[in-house]
């Protein structure tokens, strides 16, 4: 399974290479990848009918218990056949819908490398390697929207998909771990198996939560849901695989996936029914106001995301088998319908309903593949979309609290479906001609073949459920470790399922007949802008940076003197929480001691130091400084240091001789402060001041114990021949450090050289 | 001294503090020459200080009998001088360019790289 993964990362890596030798053809060998793992999961298939669940060990952070494991069961093979089949079906038709586009290489890389993380993601049987999949899809689902991102509203797009589902994944990760913690183990198999431990931890309401919302944000559930509808500027190919077949149901694997340690637990129900049926509701009420083929998927894919929520939110066993069958049939109809509407959109340059219209007769095989999904998505028999409809409503009607409530919305939903169903299909490939002036042909076979298998597959399962029944079984039973075998079969005979489901198809038409013959009365419908949620993400996203804005022109002020106060006294402030488990340490004269002229030196150099300070005049203050430099020397004079001294002397009068040298042409020296900010200054220095004063007392009154010192004491001489121990350190013991200093000197002395350079261009300059 | 240095020391500080708190530049150069000192005064005293005992190996002797004064942190001040002089001549030449180009030596009128729009 690794490997597989793994190998899906080193093709998206290779990708552009291939793509510059295979051109054209490049999406049917990219398309061999997910082929070949469709072909491998059969295999382990046969061994999960067999066996049972598969788990592959594989470590990666042992001491912590994070491992790359992987899980083959029920619900992981039917999202990983989605995965691979799909993406083969979706790779193949891209090289072809993508030709002529620049920079289809970036595409493939961001498109297989999503193939390989979705893969991941599925398989994990650990929650931190599935949530680092989790992110990564997340990551290149952000590139592939952005795909055009020469267009703003293309970037917005991306942008807003990106801080939604990265957002909710940051909550993911933090309810994952709380599980990890309240499980004792962060392998899914063990957390799977220990739903009573984890009912009684503490933190199980708190991680139930924010996985939730994790979930929620992933799968475009209601008030999360607009990023899908803004996420259709990616390319088609990308809206048919990424934002309606799998990765927006990566929430709904989770939910199901956990569904085991929650289902019962007292939010769960709740949460998942409400907002369930409300981003139901929703999405299918504003899907039929909508005239763009892409927008009408999308708001269908968001109420059919709602409505996978509900059933799992149901939880029951009719609920739970509706959920893997409705999966199934939705992403087949739903990916068909969107590869349709590229197709279209690539013949016709259009995807607008009201413009199209009868073009059967120029794509008969694309109107085939169209009317068999279409079919399916309405929910007539015999297509497979018929019975997930069937288990739909056995589960809404089985349910013992708000089965009425919970049945009407999925009878509205489904009348809505069916109208949004004839509006994708009647009007694009049936009814008037075209109002685009063009004779549009059918596209190539590579294209159109795609949707029509997922059209037959359809067809076909709604007649031979029988053959795909094991896989969603196991499936169920991964969901619901108590389900009982699933038979599915087309006909039920006559009952309350039969007569709703007809009443929905029928009402359905009725609705598509009233948007079909009054196109003016469903554009007048407007939905307020300030009510969209998606208007309260804009208001938050201008108020992060407005507040960014702020924050900056607080911070980052440009004023030198603020900068370097606030460090000042963040320093002042760090050190006297430290200093306060210190005495302030007694100054012991020591009498015997006392020297008058040491006295006298610390009084001239604080004087001088204090001059400078105040000085009116460049040059009194220039000259100050340098008594206090000559100062500094006869400390070290004292103190048994006379090549410090000697240097402190020389470089002083360096130091004055330059500044009187070059400053005395500059302008009248500048006193800016008065007042209370000079007080100011002062009192932040003088804090300073003190604190300094209070460490150097503190430390000098603890032993010191360096071995250096007898260290250099005993072997400068034997070993570096040297009787100047300080000299010896310099150019012997630690003669690169010598060497660095030579370089900054060197440094400094080129970038001095630079700046008057850079001047002579312009004025003389005569330092 | 040694119970002046610790005041010296603490008096250089606020001293090289308070003039980086203004708005000259040249006043900001003396102000860190001034920290400087400070800072090699303190590196100096905190590694313990010795009187009139230099680290000079007399005639004869082959190593250093105590009493006499750690020559490591007199290694370290000097070079700390020297890397100190290296950047006073170029702030000092900073000034009188950044002068005749910008025509002023007032902060607040150099901050255009710090300001948003």
């Amino acid at each position: 399974m690794l490997t597989i993964i793994i190998i899906g990362f080193i093709l998206a890596f290779l990708a552009p290479f291939i793509h510059r030798i295979a051109k054209g053809y490049s999406g049917l060998i990219f398309a061999l990848y997910p082929a070949a793992t469709f072909l491998w999961l059969i295999k382990q298939y046969n061994t999960v009918i067999e066996q049972g669940t598969q788990v592959i060990p594989m470590e990666w952070v042992p001491s912590l218990g994070i491992g790359i494991d992987f899980r083959l069961d029920g619900l992981s093979l039917l999202f990983g056949f989605l995965i691979s089949g799909i993406g083969t079906i979706v790779l193949a038709y891209a090289g072809t819908y993508m030709k002529g586009v620049p920079n289809t290489d970036r595409f493939f890389v961001a498109l297989i490398a999503f193939m390989a993380s979705m893969l991941g993601l599925v398989f994990s049987d650990n929650i931190i390697s599935l949530f680092v999949f989790w992110e990564l899809t997340s990551f290149t689902s952000y590139f592939l929207i952005g795909f055009k991102h020469e267009y703003e509203s293309t970037r917005k797009s991306a942008l807003q998909a990106l801080l939604i589902t990265a957002g909710g994944g940051l909550a993911l990760l933090a309810g994952l771990i709380l599980l990890g913690i309240g499980a004792g183990s962060l392998s899914l198999s063990e957390i799977l198996q220990s739903g009573d431990i984890l009912a009684q931890s503490s933190f199980f309401n708190a991680a139930m939560l924010l996985i939730i919302l994790g979930c929620f944000t992933k799968s475009a559930q209601f008030p999360f849901h607009f990023w899908l509808p803004s996420a259709m500027a990616a390319p088609t190919p990308v809206s048919a695989y990424l934002h309606s077949a799998t990765m927006v149901k990566a929430g709904i694997f989770l939910l199901a996936r956990l569904s085991p340690v929650f289902n019962g637990a007292d939010g769960w129900h709740a949460t998942l029914l409400l907002f369930g049926a409300t981003t139901m509701l929703i999405g299918a009420i504003i899907a039929v106001l909508q005239t763009d083929l892409k927008k009408i998927l999308a708001y269908t894919t968001v109420s059919a995301l709602g409505l996978l929520t509900m059933l799992l939110g149901i939880g029951t066993e009719i609920a739970i088998k509706a959920t893997v069958i409705f999966i199934l049939a939705h992403a087949l109809y739903k990916g068909a319908l969107f590869l349709i509407a590229g197709i279209v959109d690539h013949e016709t340059g259009s995807r607008d309903i009201r413009k199209l219209g009868n073009l059967f007769r120029s794509m008969p095989f694309t109107a085939v593949a169209g009317v068999l999904a279409g079919l399916s998505m309405a929910g007539i028999p015999p297509l497979f979309g018929f019975i997930s409809k069937e288990y739909t409503y056995e589960s809404t009607l089985g349910m013992v609290l708000n089965s009425p409530l919970t049945t009407s919305a999925f009878f509205i939903t489904g009348v809505f479906f069916t109208a949004a169903a004839g509006m994708l299909v009647y009007m694009v490939f049936f009814g008037k001609s075209n109002r685009l002036n063009i004779s549009p042909k059918e596209t190539p076979f590579i294209m159109w073949i795609g949707p029509l298998v997922m059209g037959l597959l359809s067809l076909s399962l709604g007649f031979g459920s029988g053959l795909i029944s094991p896989l969603l079984e196991q499936a169920s039973f991964a969901i619901r470790p108590e389900n009982t075998a699933l038979k599915i079969s087309l006909w039920h005979g006559i009952n309350t399922e039969l007569i709703l489901s007809t009443f929905t198809v029928l009402l359905g038409v009725a609705a598509f007949l009233f948007v079909y013959f009054n196109p003016r009365l469903m554009s007048q419908i407007e939905i307020s802008e300030k009510i969209k949620p998606s208007y309260a993400y804009d208001q938050i996203m201008g108020g992060v940076v407005d507040m960014s804005k702020i924050v900056t022109r607080k911070v980052q002020n440009g004023y030198i003197r603020v900068y370097v106060s606030v460090m000042v006294a963040t320093f002042c402030v760090l050190a006297l929480i430290v200093l306060q488990n210190f005495s302030i340490p007694t100054i012991g004269v020591s009498w015997s001691d006392f020297r008058v002229y040491d006295i006298v030196i610390g009084a001239i150099m604080l004087v001088a130091c204090f001059y400078t300070v105040v000085a009116q005049s460049r040059l009194l203050a220039i000259a100050m400084l340098g008594v206090v430099g000559y100062g500094v020397a006869f400390v070290f004079i004292i103190f048994g240091a006379p090549d410090l001294a000697m240097t402190q002397i020389l470089i002083e009068t360096l130091t004055v001789v330059l500044f009187v040298l070059v400053l005395w042409k500059l302008p009248k020296y500048l006193i800016f402060a008065e007042g209370f900010i000079k007080f100011r200054y002062f009192l932040v220095s003088a804090l300073f001041g003190l604190i300094m004063t209070w460490i150097v007392m503190i430390v000098t009154q603890y032993p010191l114990d360096s071995h250096l010192k007898a260290f250099f004491a005993e072997n400068s001489y034997p070993r570096g021949m040297g009787r100047n121990v300080v000299n010896v350190i310099l150019v012997d013991f630690r003669s690169l450090d010598t060497l660095g200093e030579l370089v900054v000197l060197g440094i400094a002395a080129i970038g001095i050289y630079g700046l008057m350079k850079f001047n002579s261009d312009k004025k003389d300059f005569n330092p | 001294m040694e119970d002046v240095l610790p005041f010296l020391i603490g008096g250089l500080y606020g001293g090289g503090i308070y003039l980086i708190l203004h708005r000259s530049f040249v006043k900001l150069i003396i102000g860190l020459i001034i920290l400087g000192y400070a800072s090699n005064l303190m590196l100096f005293t905190i590694s313990r200080i010795t009187r009139g005992a230099p680290p000079l190996i007399p005639e004869g002797a082959t190593q250093l009998t105590e009493p006499f004064a750690d020559p490591l942190p007199q290694a370290l001040v000097l070079t700390a001088i020297v890397i100190g002089f290296g950047i006073q001549a170029f702030a000092i030449v900073l000034i009188k360019v950044g002068y005749l180009t910008g025509d002023t030596d007032d902060l607040d009128k150099l901050n255009t790289t710090d300001r948003l729009d």
